[in-house]
């Protein structure tokens, strides 16, 4: 298989998946899109988790700035949605850039545990700042215009469905490409050994700075979608929890590989969806089982351990 | 004309002790300097402190006569100063290819590049080719690196600071590790190093030395005890009862 059959191979994966999702689950299309959105802020998080090999639970942060921001812009500027979208990238962005300035001086567990300051006194701000965010009561009443001035948000969540998977689907195009670049080839060498990078001439604080502004970005985009399909924006979004459940979809799906975002993200929603109708207390006593399960038999999670069956079946040695 | 590389009075202390004392350092184009010493003597701490890896506590370094002492290693490496390591620290995750890759974009400054262009995959093409030649693993380009030879890995840390082309290499044990059987294809590497490359080398083992140095610096306490030719450090008998361990009797 060419490079070029192996490129088309995987950009067709994620319209193919959608319809396909779209057929199984013709009636939770609303749900499919919380899957789709949640799989872009995995994807951001995997950038820096994965390709920069920095643990963070801060996530939330770029997430809850992009959800915020695009439901201020729509409520109090103009509610068409891609412009809005393009705000919650901004706010994201803005956020990852101003933060890495100080992060990315730490290292290990004080960076880990920056990444939590940070989070909780954005959460704090906007908890405080309810004239503006609403506090605890957040953002709601957020009517959308329709999607390029033709499509209209429906109470089903088709379109926002739709919508987050042409998103969802841009994006892993993109970063595809950028981990092939010269920047993302970089990041790899970076998180083996980013000392080593310094001695031959790299700026280690700039990558840095600008992978996780990047993945901020995208974190913000992720975070303006979910402000403009479920239409109300809570503290939720920026929560320490929310950036604990993300990692662990990574984790699941299995970091640096952009793959192991996707499927872990929709591994975690779908285990979240039907175990929390079995026993709506105790769900996430399926998912703590599962991730035991695949940390302990599974190191490089679940799509490593796909990729690791195929290369067996195929007579390959793991990569 | 002013030397590739030099320190002047170059001093690092660690609390009350005292690891470098000024040293005085001279390197020019073509030069090839072995730094000996027992072990403590301070050798490791001399090329970390040239590279930028640790602030000096006085002195100064000079690049092609310009002051670095207080410029970053990656300025440094930008002004021709490359090093290696005394245990291989190769990028794990990668092939030999991808890792002499990595040394290219950063001596291009491509590193925040998002996209390749045909121009820099061309420069970055022809580095990586020229290096796996000159390090003779061609047949290895693909091959990760954790798969290889410890002599092999050893190479490719030599091809790493070679992409570089840099003016002056600083090389820390070179062969360490390598089996004395093998070490030949390490020095066979460096003795093809360009002829106008000012080479500063770490070596325990006095046959490599001899070999291949032209002038040998015997540090002691972190300071130069002596300097000369290799046949002048042969026939010093204070070096030769120092660190040599033939005192007279």
């Amino acid at each position: 298989m060419t490079n070029l059959h192996r490129s088309i191979g995987a950009a067709a994966v994620i319209p193919l998946a959608a319809v396909a999702l779209a057929l199984i689950f013709p009636n939770q299309q609303a749900f499919l899109a919380q899957i789709a959105i949640t799989a872009l802020v995995v994807l951001s998080l995997d950038l820096v988790v994965g390709f920069a090999g920095l643990a963070t639970l801060g996530h939330a942060a770029m997430y809850g700035a992009g959800a915020y921001g695009a439901a201020l812009y729509a409520l109090h500027v103009w509610a068409e949605p891609l412009t809005g979208l393009i705000v919650g990238g901004l706010a994201g962005a803005t956020i990852a850039f101003l933060s890495a300035l100080m992060l990315m001086r730490a290292h290990g567990l004080t960076f880990l545990m920056m990444t939590v300051a940070i989070t909780q006194i954005l959460y704090e701000i906007v908890n405080k700042s309810r004239a503006v965010t609403g506090g605890d009561d957040g953002l709601y009443g957020i009517v959308m215009q329709p999607l390029l001035g033709v499509f209209e948000f429906d109470f089903y969540g088709r379109l926002a469905f739709w919508y987050a998977a042409v998103v969802l689907w841009l994006v892993f195009l993109l970063l595809r490409h950028i981990v092939a670049s010269p920047f993302g080839l970089t990041a790899r060498a970076v998180r083996d050994d980013g000392d080593r990078v310094a001695t031959l001439g790299g700026n280690i604080f700039g990558h840095r700075v600008a992978l996780y502004t990047l993945s901020g970005a995208i974190a913000g985009l992720a975070g303006a979608l979910s402000a403009q399909t479920v239409q109300v924006v809570g503290l939720h979004s920026l929560s320490v929890t929310f950036s604990a459940d993300i990692l662990v979809m990574l984790v699941m799906g299995g970091a640096g590989r952009l793959w192991g975002g996707l499927l872990g993200a929709l591994v975690f929603m779908m285990i979240h969806h039907y175990a929390a109708e079995i026993d709506p207390v105790r769900w996430m006593l399926f998912v703590g089982a599962i991730l035991v399960v695949i940390v302990l038999f599974l190191p490089k999670g679940l799509f490593g351990g796909l990729e690791a069956l195929v290369n067996r079946l195929r007579g390959r040695a793991p990569a | 004309m002013s030397a590739l590389l030099e320190t002047r009075s170059l001093s690092k202390s660690f609390g009350g002790l005292n690891v470098t004392n000024n040293v005085d350092l001279a390197i020019s184009s073509g030069d090839r300097v072995a730094l000996i010493g027992p072990n403590g003597a301070g050798k490791t701490t001399l090329v970390n402190l040239m590279s930028g890896a640790l602030p000096v506590s006085s002195g100064e370094v000079l690049i092609g006569g310009d002051t670095v002492t207080h410029m970053s290693q990656q300025d440094r490496a930008h002004r021709g100063l490359i090093r290696t390591f005394q245990i291989t620290r190769l990028f794990e995750s990668m092939t030999v290819a991808d890792i002499l890759c990595v040394a290219a974009v950063q001596k291009h400054k491509a590193g925040l590049k998002l996209r390749w262009g045909r121009a820099r995959t061309d420069l970055v093409e022809r580095d990586v080719e020229r290096v796996l030649r000159d390090i003779k693993m061609q047949d290895r380009r693909d091959s990760p690196v954790t798969l290889l030879a410890y002599g092999e890995q050893r190479l490719v840390e030599l091809g790493v600071a070679l992409v570089m082309q840099p003016r002056v290499l600083l090389l820390d044990e070179p062969a360490a590790g390598v089996p004395q059987s093998e070490s030949h294809i390490i020095m066979d590497a460096i003795e093809r190093l360009p002829s106008d490359l000012g080479v500063v080398f770490i070596e325990h083992d006095m046959d490599l030395v001899f070999r291949f140095a032209e002038r040998i610096v015997v540090l002691v306490n972190g300071g130069v005890f002596a300097t000369g030719t290799p046949d002048e450090i042969a026939a010093n008998d204070d070096v030769r009862a120092i660190y040599l361990g033939e005192a007279d009797e």
